[in-house]
């Protein structure tokens, strides 16, 4: 490897730009590595560049090539490469894509025992750290930047018209007491300054004008008009105080967002900071911008009481100036929430949103055929067809915006309803229908859309699940940030699916957070429009595009497979009671413990109906199994004694004992011994919840009220803490007041139903969810 | 007339002239003998048993009603902290603000200097404190442009952790010096097969630390004397070299780029390196029952300086109870409430005394040892800018750790980015 000293050499040296950014994981520096040497490999393969002696260097790489034509690497070279990072890029996430600083030199180099040296090694390694190549960069929107030495351009690219020399400007490089010349160019987007991205200015304030009286009124608005210019053009008059000689301190913007916005604002709430800071030239920082994400309960609770919490800065991060939440939902959620409790000094001001994406049904290959039987675009119905075949799931609507319109959608479409306001969400069968949801599509505790989908890989299978376009689509990828599953491709990619009646879409609303109790800060309020006009604009677009979103006109990015260019939207209504769709939807995922105790005295086989009282009890039950799925517990209890102790999955048990109707039990206790009995073995499991629910189907034949205690029956039964509810099915005339049983029933906060004919049992399903999954 | 004292005033303000022109003027300011109940913003109270939060409630319990202390928990995250100060400090100082003052602060050492000069900070009278309790380098830290603007109430130092029980062994002293560390190091970390030195090398706060801690150890500074950017003096570039060197050498293990505090803590209570460079909060951790490396540690400083780390007690400008809150910092940083927070919640004391109190040395053999670090130890950056100087700090030094050659030129390409974006006037 050592080599003669002081050969004439090309020296090609390239260094990534944010190497050790610190949103890069090792995984994520590993990929740039390898994609760099892939890239360039790549490129001068295309440019018909012998792959040079070279050396890696930590965030880059320096190659040594002799005996090339020095004109191919400004050339073609060039082109190449940013082609071939392109693609790189195109393939990775935000944390591992690549944007290059590239050196041409050429001159001496020698090697001794430390490695290569020599003044010129120096100087193309002064040229790839020097502040001009760095900014040329920093201002393009394209992947490359190239510096050429002063020597290499006098002697190779001024003569390569294939190199286009013009679109290289000179830019003064100083090292310690001497100063060189380097030819600076973006090559894949060749006119900087017309391409660099703008800050645009949509909602520009102009401050209040001093009044000014002139001589001749005529002459009044050429004044205001040139102080307005001056206004526009110095910002002199929105930042009055600014000291001509210090900066200003810059003003905080905090911004709060979701979990799943959060990676890529960070990354672009520096890029503003960068743009803001050059708008001016006065070198002054304009703004820090501080980026905190949040749950979709966390912001509704912290902002829907104001932030007034004492706990919440701490636990929520610092009160926002702007809030980017996943969909115009939370806004409205903390708007009602504002608005039901009065005096308390913030408000929303939403303006348009940033992104789209809208929320789908992700798939393994497999399972579409089932979800699509006529090959037909599939439906929310689809889900309930297929929910004995496969096993569907949707995030928690606490943890995320997407969870929240999966319920909404999901509630829309069981209840028949086009807007779930108030009236709507009152209905006497929501519990029982929010229950059933969660058997169907339940809701995975505290995950947002890429927890889901990371959980989903570890449990292959017939799963499916509601979650946002932009998790699918960096699940795919490899590109799901903040968890496990980062870096690594899927084996099978998901199939995307767009409910044909309509999918709710997150719009990502950007969204001005006044507090009453202060005035607006004139120098923040700027930057908040900068802000927005610097996220809607081209750059940032791209980037929200690249990293799974769709744009602002529901654009999405570039991705292997098919994405729907635009599904139906379901609008999701401003009248919608999120407050009662989220409560319903905690309720209604609580799990359940109910035995039923049926009273089997002789009496029972009286008869009632079409039947027997017994088997009006049967046919009741069986009714009701229907509303419990594997996370609930059952059990069966008759007059001898338990019969399907409770259990998950018991269902099944209960049901096949109920045919043929459990036959009398001679002897048996009467109906307020069963009553204890069922009680005592309800408390008997350890796993004791407050969803605990006794239903007595009984006749009251043998209730016999010398016999009892009722008072001290009263009191054992309501004992508190968790407490049991108890319902009774009375399947003879007036027997609940007759035994005292509804007496007993109301003390422990269930009722005592008269229903000696069949039809006074249809709405027994409801009213039995209703005590287990209502909204407190 | 009234109009243009405003204007005065508020272009003032913002130069950060308002301390001095509230000084002169401070007999008719009559919140600053005001009596009453204040807020107390630290960060989340992380301590075993909630230190803080009792502490506070000794105050209450001691001062009643008419001077409650409202314990205001800011975000751990000292970057949220941090935001959450600035904005409301910008915010409180708008004409008919209504927003509520954060009376006492907890500010980092780091921030104090730009907190002042943007007057988010009251200055202070120092004999009202006795300030000549507290350490030296952390009053130098609380005093910006000639004015003390906070009361150190958490100190720390840099500390050398090291294997006593192998240097005992080959019968030599701790090392005393950066050569003397690297010598053992490289020697003894073959030898007995473990990793030399780590410390804190990741791309992060920590980086510069190290960093300057080892352009100290070599002579140099990031402004020389004359106030001008001397990142690239040949004495800056030589330690920067010595760590570069360290890493190619191997005797710096090269996981080493990706350690942060913990990261490098646990590797040495591992038994994985001879030396470790951290903070005191590490010492408890590494003697814990169950370390690998319980009784097996030694702790010393080197003879240069270290970075200072620690926060500073501080009054907002709007506070309308200021007597209140000078009171109250004067009782955070007493003896009493210093000992029990060291004793209790680990937080290393800013006052002096406590590290000649024979008690606490002999249950804590290392207070001495972080008392000269403490001591000796100088400010990372005294700029209003610091976190920007820092940034490019870590971005550059990040690359040049990576070759020993890459150093010379990558500092000069960070001292010249400094000149040409940083107002050092």
């Amino acid at each position: 490897m050592r080599r003669p000293q002081d050969l004439h050499t090309t020296i090609l040296a390239v260094d990534v730009e944010r190497f050790g950014d610190p949103r890069r994981t090792d995984r994520d520096r590993s990929i740039v590595r390898a994609g760099l040497h892939d890239a360039l490999r790549r490129a001068m393969d295309r440019a018909r560049i012998p792959w040079g002696e070279h050396e890696n260097t930590g965030d880059g790489l320096l190659m040594l090539l002799s005996g090339v034509a020095k004109g191919e690497l400004v050339s073609s070279l060039p082109h190449e490469l940013a082609a071939a990072l392109r693609e790189h890029n195109a393939d990775h996430n935000p944390e591992a894509r690549i944007r290059l600083r590239v050196v041409v030199h050429a001159g001496e180099v020698g090697t001794d025992a430390e490695g290569r040296v020599g003044n010129d090694l120096n100087h193309a390694f002064r040229l790839l750290d020097s502040a001009a190549l760095r900014k040329a960069l920093a201002d393009s929107p394209g992947v490359l930047a190239v510096a050429v030495s002063d020597w290499f351009h006098e002697h190779v690219l001024k003569h390569q018209p294939a190199a286009n020399p013009a679109i290289y400007h000179p830019s003064t490089v100083r090292k310690k007491e001497t100063r060189t010349t380097a030819w600076i160019a973006t090559p894949d987007y060749p006119t900087i300054r017309s391409t660099r991205p703008k800050v645009h200015f949509p909602h520009l304030r102009v401050p209040a004008l001093p009044k000014i009286s002139l001589p001749r009124p005529k002459w009044e608005p050429v004044g205001l008009a040139l102080l307005l210019c001056l206004a526009l053009t110095t910002n002199v008059l929105a930042s009055a105080t600014a000291p001509v000689a210090a900066c200003a301190n810059p003003v905080q913007l905090n911004v709060l967002t979701s979990t799943e916005l959060a990676p890529t604002l960070r990354q672009l709430a520096l890029e503003f900071e960068r743009v803001a800071n050059r708008a001016d030239d006065d070198g002054c920082r304009k703004a820090r911008v501080l980026v905190v994400a949040d749950t979709y309960s966390g912001a509704v609770d912290a902002l829907g009481r104001g932030w007034a919490g004492i706990n919440d800065a701490r636990d929520h991060g610092p009160e926002p100036h702007v809030w980017i939440p996943d969909s115009s939902t939370d806004v409205a959620h903390v708007t009602a929430r504002l608005a039901a409790a009065a005096g308390i000094g913030a408000v929303p001001q939403p303006r348009p949103g940033i992104a789209r994406s809208p929320l789908v049904l992700a798939v393994p290959p497999d399972v579409v055929g089932d979800l699509r039987p006529d090959r037909q675009r599939f439906d929310w119905a689809s889900v309930d067809r297929a929910r004995d075949t496969i096993a569907f799931a949707r995030p928690d609507p606490d943890a995320s915006s997407a969870g929240m319109l999966a319920t909404i959608a999901l509630y829309r479409h069981r209840l028949g309803r086009g807007v779930l306001d108030t009236a709507a969400m009152s209905d006497a069968d929501v519990p029982r229908r929010a229950h059933d949801v969660e058997l169907t599509v339940p809701a995975t505790e505290q995950a947002d859309s890429g927890a889901l989908l990371c959980a989903l890989r570890s449990s292959p299978g017939r799963m499916a699940v509601l979650v946002s376009e932009k998790a699918a689509l960096d699940y795919n990828r490899g590109a799901l940030v903040n968890t496990p599953c980062a870096g690594t491709k899927p084996d099978r990619p998901l199939t995307l699916l767009y409910p044909r009646d309509g999918t709710p879409v997150l719009d990502h609303p950007y969204v001005v957070m006044r507090w009453t109790d202060r005035p607006e800060n004139p120098r923040r309020a700027q930057v908040i429009d900068q802000f927005h006009g610097y996220l809607l604009a081209r750059a940032a677009q791209e980037t929200l595009r690249n990293d799974g979103f769709r744009n602002v006109n529901g654009r999405p990015g570039p991705y292997e497979g098919p994405v729907q260019e635009w599904p139906a939207a379901l609008e999701v209504g401003a009248d919608t009671d999120d407050e009662a769709v989220l409560r319903t939807a905690r309720k209604a995922r609580v799990p359940a413990r109910v035995l039923f105790a049926v009273d089997t005295a002789a009496s029972m086989s009286q008869p009632s109906g079409d039947g027997t009282r017994g088997q009006a009890a049967a046919n009741a039950i069986r009714d009701l199994l229907p509303l419990f799925g594997a996370r609930d517990e059952v059990g069966l209890a008759t007059s001898s004694g338990v019969v399907v102790e409770l259990g998950r999955g018991n269902s099944t048990a209960v049901r096949s004992t109920l045919r043929p109707t459990p036959p009398p039990s001679p002897g048996a206790t009467d109906v307020y011994g069963l009553l204890n009995a069922g009680v005592d073995h309800l408390r008997a499991k350890s796993e004791q919840t407050d969803n605990d629910l006794l239903i007595l189907f009984t006749d009251g034949a043998t209730a016999n009220q010398a016999l009892v205690d009722l008072t001290e029956l009263k009191r054992r039964v309501s004992a508190p803490s968790p407490s049991t509810e108890v319902l009774v099915v009375s399947l003879s005339t007036d027997r609940c007041f007759l035994t005292g049983l509804r007496e007993v029933a109301d003390a422990t906060g269930g009722w005592c139903l008269d229903a000696a004919g069949a039809a006074a049992l249809a709405d027994l399903p409801s009213r039995v969810a209703a005590g287990l999954w209502r909204r407190d | 007339m009234i109009r243009l004292r405003y204007a005065v005033l508020a272009l003032a303000a913002t130069a950060g002239l308002v301390a001095s022109c509230l000084d002169s003027t401070g007999q008719t300011d009559d919140r600053v003998d005001a009596r009453g109940p204040i807020t107390f913003v630290d960060g989340r109270d992380n301590t075993r048993g909630s230190q803080i939060k009792q502490m506070v409630e000794r105050w209450n319990n001691g001062r009643g009603f008419k001077e409650q202390v409202t314990f205001v928990e800011q975000s751990p995250a000292s970057d949220a902290h941090r935001a959450s100060l600035v904005a409301a400090a910008e915010d409180v100082a708008l004409p008919g603000s209504r927003s509520r003052c954060n009376d006492v602060i907890m500010v980092d050492t780091v921030w104090t200097a730009e907190f002042a000069r943007a007057g988010y900070l009251r200055p202070l009278n120092g004999a009202e404190f006795g300030i000549n309790r507290f350490i030296e380098s952390a009053v130098v830290n609380a005093t910006v442009d000639g004015t003390l603007y906070a009361i150190p109430a958490r100190s720390d130092g840099g500390l050398i952790y090291y294997r006593k029980d192998i240097l005992d062994a080959e019968h030599l002293p701790p090392p005393n010096t950066w050569a003397e560390l690297a010598g053992m190091a490289k020697r003894l970390g073959r030898a007995h097969g473990i990793g030399g030195y780590v410390g804190q090398l990741a791309r992060y706060e920590g980086l510069t630390v190290n960093a300057m801690e080892a352009i100290w150890a070599a002579g140099g500074n990031l402004v020389g004397s004359d106030g001008r950017i001397a990142i690239d003096s040949p004495q800056a570039k030589a330690g920067v070299r010595t760590l570069a060197a360290g890493l190619s050498e191997g005797w710096i293990p090269r996981e080493t780029t990706g350690f942060a505090e913990e990261e490098s803590r646990r590797y040495f209570q591992e038994g994985k390196a001879l030396f470790l460079r951290n903070w005191s909060y590490a010492y408890p951790l590494l003697n814990a029952p169950g370390s690998p490396v319980a009784g097996k540690v030694g702790v010393t400083w080197l003879s240069s300086p270290s970075a200072l780390g620690g926060w500073n007690a501080a009054i907002s400008p709007c506070s309308r109870h200021q007597r209140t809150a000078r009171d109250f910092i004067r009782f955070l940083t007493s003896e009493d409430e210093q000992r029990a927070l060291f004793t209790e919640g680990g937080f290393a004391p800013s006052v002096k005394s406590l590290y000649q109190d024979p008690m606490l040395l002999s249950q804590y053999p290392h207070l001495g040892v972080l008392y000269g670090s403490i001591r000796g130890a100088l400010d990372r950056v005294r700029t209003p800018d610091y976190d920007r100087v820092s940034d490019m700090m870590q971005e550059s030094l990040h690359r040049a750790l990576d070759r020993v050659v890459a150093v010379d030129p990558t500092m000069d390409g960070l001292a010249e980015e400094m000149r040409s974006t940083l107002h050092s006037g």
